[in-house]
């Protein structure tokens, strides 16, 4: 395990909250709006490496949560007027309960068998989705859903109030997220990941944990859901595809599995990619490409592994 | 001598004003998006170039103004689509949208699009655009479903239908076409509808269930590489001498009768596009396409080819002032223009109004399976009427 001296780490966070107070005033409201997709974004692929990284469960179904608690919010805010302390909290809790569902089905397996039963269960959510016409509007889902009212009478009209409440949230989350994989609970996770039987062998309830860690990452999963809701004004059942799952999976296998800031790191690159190389080329796609492959061939630990590896290396033996 | 000064100083100034308007104008930007990847790519990239087509045939000067065409690729993707129409809109401040064909992406674009007060003509066939969803600001040049199922039904009953069988995507377009064959014949004289998912592979499930003696004959609502498909096996089980089938909508399309089994001549259809209309502006059009492109154009460049006339023939009546967005899209709401398929133009609503023509697949001199344009069904509307 590396350590960070805690100097160097007060000096990151206070670089990286002074960054985040000045771009809203530096950057276009296009830019800033691309960086509050890549802090959504981030989060989805922080809450799935949670799994992935973490417990060593690779899932191909994360989108459902995701989608889900977006169209909890979605439906809740357009259809009852629920304000964001309601309609927040119901999509996370919709997406909590969903993933503990889910996990009582798909824990019962592991490897590629976890990821086909996941997989599955999330493409049995787009169904809903995409057939429940009445409520979920089908293929063209729920166009207009109302900014996000904080109370009555006051709305997050403007991109820059948007990106504070979004960005509040986000860090809010990175830090739980970093204090539970860094706790007693989150070392045992790790040893999951290493080694059930040893993990058993040593008289920990693996199921249990393997259980609260599918939940957690499902409820961070459903307030990156959410938020992008709010963001984009609508939800479809896009949302819930497997694309996506695959989309956010590869983020975190670019950005390096069990590094939380890795998997953030993903994300920004892959929004970045998909929105500034398609306006200059319709190659866009190939590009992505060629860089998983680069990505697969030199640095199979992802970003952060090159990077880690390359310190070493310039340190010598 | 000071006096003299400020003469001349005023002199040059007068002289300065005059020579102003010759200044070089700013071009006139308009975003241009369309499922360029994806699944979709195979209909979206051929409208893009067709939109293409008909801002060169003007040699990219409309009005004295140049214009500048910005591409941008939705993927058919929602959520994207909205990301990259704000990019279109926030980062290349585009004057207006000639943009996109998925109808899921639409529906995202569309509050974004009315907020932002950007003018858009869309070919999403999405009956909303025109309804709940209408704003100043938003055009549909294509044919909603309700008003291609309605021309289609009416086309039918003149063949003498009267009752039918229904097989559409179980997705909007086909739902709404089943609305809209219950208006036209009365539910109880739809047999049967049947709505199997997109990109279903074997028919044979709803094809054996249809009883040729029970119909007239069946609307088929599906596109894509399912409209051959579902030819193929309707050709396969006989049906097709018993009972004639009828595509609704872009079901005969160009692109799509290489693929269809030289049995499916007889194949019915209605459509607001005729490949083979003898008309100079479809020649000028289908000539222009095939130089540029080495393939022949179905309805789906028509769309684009034409959302991109109305445009240029309002920024010709605007004189080129796009900037004043009011005076623009009262000129675009008004635009008449005389297409390949006659006269066409914009409704109250701002939904596309123009010729159909009933449509039948016939093998073509050559061999080839084309459309052969039957009775032309003057001037189709949305029937806001039947569905308010």
């Amino acid at each position: 395990m590396k350590t960070t001296s805690p100097a160097r780490m007060a000096l990151f966070l206070a670089v990286a909250a002074a960054l985040a107070l000045i771009l809203p005033y530096v950057l276009t409201p296009y830019y800033l709006g691309l960086v509050v997709k890549m802090m959504i974004f981030a989060l989805f692929a922080m809450s799935l490496d949670l799994l992935i990284g973490f417990t060593g469960m690779a899932s191909l179904g994360h989108a459902a949560y995701f989608g889900l608690s977006a169209y909890v919010t979605g439906l809740t805010a357009l259809t009852l007027g629920w304000n964001v302390w309601l309609a927040l909290p119901a999509g996370l809790m919709a997406s909590a309960v969903a993933a503990g569902l889910f996990g009582l089905l798909a824990l019962r397996t592991r490897g590629s068998y976890f990821l086909m039963i996941t997989l599955a269960l999330s493409q049995l959510m787009w169904g809903i989705a995409f057939g429940w016409r009445s409520l979920t509007g089908g293929d063209d889902g729920l166009p207009d859903v109302p900014r996000p009212r904080l109370w009555q009478g006051y709305s997050l009209t403007d991109g820059v109030s948007f990106y504070f409440f979004a960005f509040g949230l986000i860090a809010l989350s990175g830090w739980l997220l970093y204090r539970i994989t860094a706790s007693p609970f989150g070392q045992c996770l790790r040893g999951i990941r290493e080694s059930e039987t040893r993990m058993l062998a040593l008289g920990y309830d693996i199921w249990r944990y393997k259980f609260t860690a599918f939940v957690l990452g499902g409820l961070f999963a459903g307030l990156a859901g959410s938020l992008y809701v709010y963001y984009n004004r609508f939800v479809s059942p896009d949302y819930i595809h497997v694309a996506r799952s695959a989309e956010v999976l590869l983020m975190v296998i670019l950005g390096g599995a069990g590094t939380l800031i890795g998997p953030a790191v993903g994300a920004a690159i892959i929004v970045a990619l998909e929105n500034v190389i398609s306006a200059y080329t319709e190659r866009w796609v190939m590009l992505l490409g060629f860089v998983y492959v680069i990505v697969a061939l030199f640095a199979p630990n992802g970003l952060t592994g090159l990077i880690e590896s390359l310190r070493k290396k310039r340190a010598g033996p | 001598m000071q006096s003299m000064r400020l003469m001349a100083t005023l002199g040059v100034a007068a002289f300065a004003s005059l020579i102003q308007p010759a200044q070089a104008q700013e071009p006139i930007r308009i975003g241009v998006m369309f499922p360029i990847t994806g699944p979709i790519s195979a209909q979206g990239r051929p409208e893009r170039d067709a939109i293409k087509q008909a801002f060169e045939e003007e040699n990219n000067i409309i009005a004295g103004r140049k214009v500048e065409l910005l591409y941008e690729d939705s993927a058919g993707r929602p959520d994207t689509g909205l990301t990259k129409v704000k990019a279109l809109v926030e980062r290349n401040n585009v004057h207006l949208l000639v943009s996109e064909l998925v109808s899921a992406v639409g529906a995202a674009v569309a509050p974004y699009v009315n907020e932002q007060k950007i003018p858009w003509v869309s070919t999403v066939a999405l009956a909303s655009l025109t309804r709940e969803m209408k704003s100043p600001y938003i055009f549909r040049y294509v044919p909603s479903s309700y008003q291609y199922a309605t021309a289609a039904a009416e086309s039918a009953k003149k063949l003498g239908w009267k009752k039918v069988y229904l097989i559409g995507w179980n997705a909007p377009p086909g739902r709404e076409t089943h609305e809209a064959l219950k208006k036209a014949f009365g539910p109880e004289n739809v047999i049967d509808a049947m709505f199997p998912n997109v990109g279903t592979s074997d028919y044979a499930p709803y094809i054996s269930k249809m009883d040729p003696s029970k119909a007239d004959g069946v609307f088929a609502a599906m596109w894509g590489a399912d409209a051959p498909r579902i030819t193929q096996q309707y050709v396969e089980y006989g049906l097709s001498k018993k009972m004639p089938l009828f595509g609704i909508a872009s079901f005969t399309s160009e692109e799509l009768l290489g693929d269809m089994p030289p049995e499916s001549e007889g194949l019915l259809s209605s459509y607001t596009y005729c490949g083979t209309l003898d008309t100079p502006e479809n020649k000028a059009f289908v000539e222009g396409y095939k130089s540029r492109y080495k393939e022949l154009p179905g309805s789906y460049q028509y769309m684009g080819y034409m959302a991109a006339k109305m445009v240029i023939q309002a920024i010709k009546d605007v004189n080129g002032k796009v900037e004043d967005r009011q005076a623009f899209t009262n000129a675009l709401s008004k635009v008449q223009v005389k297409g390949p398929m006659g006269m066409t133009s914009f409704d109250e609503n701002r939904g596309m109004v123009g010729d159909f023509y009933a449509l039948k697949v016939v093998k073509g001199p050559d061999g080839r399976l084309q459309n052969s344009c039957g009775e032309r069904i003057p001037q189709v509307k949305d029937p806001y009427h039947l569905f308010p």
